[in-house]
């Protein structure tokens, strides 16, 4: 049996669906980009600059991002940790017992707040990169919304980032 | 409608021209990173019994190991104490570890099969051990048929009495290498290569023309018990620890509870403790050849350093006197927080031979690694510094992995692999990156003479094997073909 399609649907596919196609594959790309750009390590292979060169488009995205990676993130970390933590338990009770954290929930804590910090010090920075008057007013909305709820926004580290960014 | 024009869209999406297929696209979604196998290496063993040796005490010892396999092609082991061995009667097994001497009687009948379960897996692994039907008395370890030659193979140490200093279980790998170090070898010592120690196990790149016969030394009836390596025929690297944190977050507009420095140097102290014991496991694990010790007398606060964010500044202090890093050192600074290097700002880094003016040089001869407190959100992150600081350096600074780094195909458990992902815990080194970290001259170990053997120049090329192995060259070989697209200005 063949298909064929009708005039309209001919047109239906090349003004709308073809397109359509082309943002979602964009979307994606755009997705993989700030991925590797806000959980890069050292960050030495343009990830950032990548995300960057979005300009304003990636903005709105960013203001989002700073309130940290989403929760299936954290726990995926989460396993991470624990992983690492299975990984050298044998080898934790000949160490100096007094510069060891206590348990692996205490590991786990510790490391979830610093995610979220380096992932928001990383939108942060994107933002300072971008440098548009847009991205620069992000900042500082950041910064102002973050104050106005007692800094319950952002991490420390990051809200002194913001602070320092916001009078650039 | 609708329905249709969804299908269209995707299908859209799918072709080649779409650039969901370029180089920049997403990765696919990660697979299952479970363990999906277990390995026995190696998984075929061919045996003689010396025909010198008198009748009833010949018997053959020979050496396994038990590797996993995860979906991503990544060859793990397992943790010591989590494997059982499977023998026939007359077998005898030395060790529960992850390697273990089998010691077989002529009695036993062959073949027979050994098999290896590990607790929380599965699927068993096994292998083969079967009469060699080559001539003479040679024992011949190996995932091979008797008689020819094998890429990978395990082989025991030096007898106590032979004259090799240093000798133990060993990974021997017949490939392209040139010689380290052509030493006139004593008959029995098979230290005329590079080993790399680990604890009580080594491994050895030997250079071509090993033969079957050569494991015989090592193998045959009679000989004394293997012995592990002195202690102090050990290479050890005690890094130095400097917690420069400051109480500087203290201090914020925001009140933040129980936050002063002591506070903010004892969560320095204790990542900088949990990163050191991860990085001891895998440089064990995978058999690095260096034993990390800590030494708790060189954790050492330095207030001075909450000034210091880059390499520049740290290589200054580093360089003032009295100088803080000798011929020799690892150092590890601890800092508030790290400038942006590159593209953003660092989480780590290991400084370099220049700073970024060429004022101030530090040698290949000592190494700095700079950690960003707040950012430490992996504990890997030390393990995958030092690897760096033993020459992992090339291509694209040693890392492995990623979309749009130069070289690919490496597993996403592999220590110097970006950390764009949150699935996979960094834990693994190939065999390659082991050589190189022993034997790159851009290695610490061979820019300060800590390893005897001499260097060689491994080139950024990871699929050349002139003078090294290949850098994704592994003990059980990933199933992940290695690519790379970049380019050498020195080849």
């Amino acid at each position: 049996m063949q298909h064929t399609l009708s005039p309209w649907a001919r047109r239906w596919v090349a003004l709308v669906a073809v397109p359509l196609a082309a943002l979602a594959c964009r979307d994606a790309q755009f997705d993989a980009t700030v991925r590797r750009a806000l959980l890069c390590e050292e960050c030495v292979e343009g990830q950032v600059a990548a995300l960057v060169a979005y300009g304003d488009m990636a903005v709105p995205r960013m203001v989002n991002e700073l309130r940290g990676p989403s929760q299936a993130d954290v726990l995926q970390h989460q396993r991470l940790v624990a992983a690492e933590w299975q990984a050298i338990r044998v080898r934790r009770t000949q160490l100096d017992s007094a510069h060891l954290a206590s348990d692996s929930t205490a590991v786990a804590t510790r490391a979830s707040a610093a995610l979220v910090t380096s992932y928001q010090k990383q939108v942060l920075y994107v933002l300072y990169r971008i440098g548009t008057p847009k991205a620069k007013l992000a900042i500082r909305a950041a910064f102002a919304a973050d104050s106005a709820v007692a800094g319950t926004i952002l991490k420390p580290a990051a809200r002194a980032m913001a602070d320092s960014l916001r009078r650039l | 409608m609708v329905a249709r024009a969804a299908v269209l869209v995707l299908a859209a999406c799918s072709l080649d021209a779409c650039s969901c297929t370029d180089s920049q696209a997403p990765p696919p979604p990660p697979p299952d990173p479970s363990t999906v196998a277990v390995l026995v290496v190696p998984s075929r063993v061919s045996v003689s019994f010396d025909p010198a040796a008198a009748t009833g005490s010949r018997d053959v010892s020979f050496t396994l190991q038990v590797m996993t396999r995860d979906a991503d092609g990544n060859a793990l082991e397992p943790d010591a104490g989590s494997v059982t061995w499977t023998v026939p009667a007359g077998v005898i097994v030395v060790g529960d570890g992850t390697i273990a001497t089998l010691k077989v009687a002529e009695t036993v009948p062959m073949p027979f099969t050994v098999l290896a379960k590990v607790n929380g897996i599965a699927t068993v692994g096994s292998a083969k051990i079967e009469r060699s039907t080559g001539t003479g008395g040679d024992v011949v370890f190996g995932e091979h048929a008797s008689g020819s030659l094998a890429a990978v193979l395990l082989t025991s140490g030096a007898t106590s009495t032979s004259p090799c200093e240093e000798s133990a279980t060993a990974f021997v790998w017949r490939g392209d290498l040139p010689n380290l170090r052509t030493a006139a070898a004593s008959a029995g010592c098979r230290d005329d290569a590079m080993l790399l120690w680990s604890g009580a196990s080594a491994a050895q790149l030997h250079p071509a023309g090993w033969t079957v016969n050569t494991d015989r030394l090592n193998a045959m009836t009679g000989t004394a018990p293997f012995v592990p390596a002195p202690a102090a025929k050990r290479l050890t690297l005690t890094p130095k620890f400097f917690i420069g944190v400051s109480d500087w977050l203290c201090h914020q507009a925001v009140e933040i509870p129980d936050c002063d420095l002591a506070h903010e140097q004892q969560w320095a102290r204790e990542t900088a403790v949990e990163e050191l014991q991860l990085a001891q496991t895998i440089f064990e694990r995978n058999r690095v050849g260096v034993e990390l010790v800590y030494d708790p007398t060189l954790v050492v606060d330095k207030t001075e350093l909450a000034s210091v964010h880059n390499c520049d500044a740290a290589i200054q202090w580093a360089l003032s006197p009295p100088a803080q890093v000798a011929h020799g050192d690892v150092a590890v600074l601890w800092l508030d927080d790290l400038d942006a290097v590159g593209g953003g700002p660092a989480r780590a880094v290991t400084c370099g031979r220049a700073t970024s003016d060429g004022a101030l040089v530090l040698g290949d001869d000592r190494k700095l690694i700079l950690i960003s407190s707040p950012d430490q959100w992996i504990t890997s992150v030390l393990v995958h510094e030092l690897g760096h600081a033993l020459g992992l350096t090339e291509p694209g600074y040693g890392h492995t992995d990623g979309v749009g780094l130069q070289i690919s195909g490496f597993g996403r458990h592999n220590v110097m692999a970006e950390t764009d992902n949150l699935v996979f815990p960094r834990m693994h080194f190939t065999l390659g990156q082991v050589y190189r970290m022993n034997a790159d001259t851009r290695s610490l170990l061979q820019a300060a003479g800590l390893r005897p053997a001499g260097g060689v120049d491994c080139g950024c090329n990871p699929l050349a094997t002139k003078s090294c192995p290949a850098l994704g060259r592994d003990i059980a070989p990933l199933e992940r073909t290695v690519t790379w697209t970049g380019t050498c200005s020195t080849p």
